[in-house]
């Protein structure tokens, strides 16, 4: 028997896991047919009523693949603060 | 004196896109094709109207320097940076069954406090699908609360919602498909 859906939280979100991607995130409750989502029983929002911050599938791309000059670039001091 | 160059012109009348993207695992903003790709994931390219769609803004401003007793002139310098969203028009149909193609932005978005990202796509024809190595660009966002309105006059006139979205971050530019 499939498991029922979980109510949204008081400010309308549902935490749900994307199954294209992997990543954990909250989404508005009537966002949820509209993408590949796996409802999860588990706080959406923080007691301020934001959204909890998503939880990514995987890491970080390694430093070696992110540029290392220009606008985009990493700097080393951001990777040894982890 | 050899021809300057003359570099071809990026076309982007009808190749651009405007896709929103729920979220983005990458520090450096860079989606991935998964992400870009997801049903999720929603292209409000032919969505929003033309004159109302995402246009993400930059203003520097240029703050006067303090004249030195003896400088003949009065220089500048550079101040804040701030990025601005603004208003948004998609088209929305006040009649639409629920889950229908013509009320997903609505869904999606009108409750507000929708975060994600704006990645925007130029110079791609627009019915390509993101894919690993093609430019970006990266606006860190959140969706305002929508209202059901009308775009266009008279004859014209059709269903839409119009709402704000604000960049929520640092924007980061012409970043490669992960």
């Amino acid at each position: 028997m499939p498991k029922s859906t979980p109510e949204p939280d008081q400010f309308g979100r549902l935490r749900v896991r994307d199954e294209d991607t992997g990543h954990e995130l909250s989404i508005p409750a009537s966002g949820l047919p509209h993408g590949n989502y796996a409802a999860l029983d588990e706080p959406a929002s923080n007691s301020g009523g934001d959204p909890l911050p998503p939880k990514h599938a995987t890491k970080p791309l390694s430093r070696s693949n992110t540029p290392t000059s220009g606008q985009q670039a990493d700097t080393a001091k951001e990777h040894d603060n982890g | 004196m050899a021809e300057p160059l003359r570099p071809l012109p990026a076309k982007v009348f009808t190749r651009e896109n405007v896709i929103y993207v729920a979220t983005i695992a990458s520090a450096t903003l860079a989606p991935t094709a998964a992400e870009a790709n997801a049903a999720g994931s929603l292209d409000v390219t032919n969505m929003a109207f033309a004159d109302a769609a995402p246009s993400p803004e930059q203003n520097t401003n240029l703050v006067e320097q303090q004249r030195r007793l003896g400088d003949g002139g009065v220089y500048q310098f550079v101040g804040t940076t701030t990025y601005t969203g603004g208003q948004v028009t998609m088209q929305f149909n006040p009649q639409g069954a629920a889950l229908a193609d013509d009320v997903k932005a609505w869904e999606k978005f009108a409750v507000g406090g929708v975060t994600g990202f704006l990645v925007v796509r130029l110079n791609v024809a627009k019915a390509t699908t993101p894919a690993a190595g093609q430019f970006v660009d990266v606006y860190p966002c959140e969706f305002g609360p929508f209202m059901p309105t009308k775009s266009g006059e008279g004859e014209g006139a059709e269903g839409a919602m119009r709402g704000s979205w604000a960049i929520t971050s640092v924007p980061k530019f012409k970043l490669a498909i992960l």
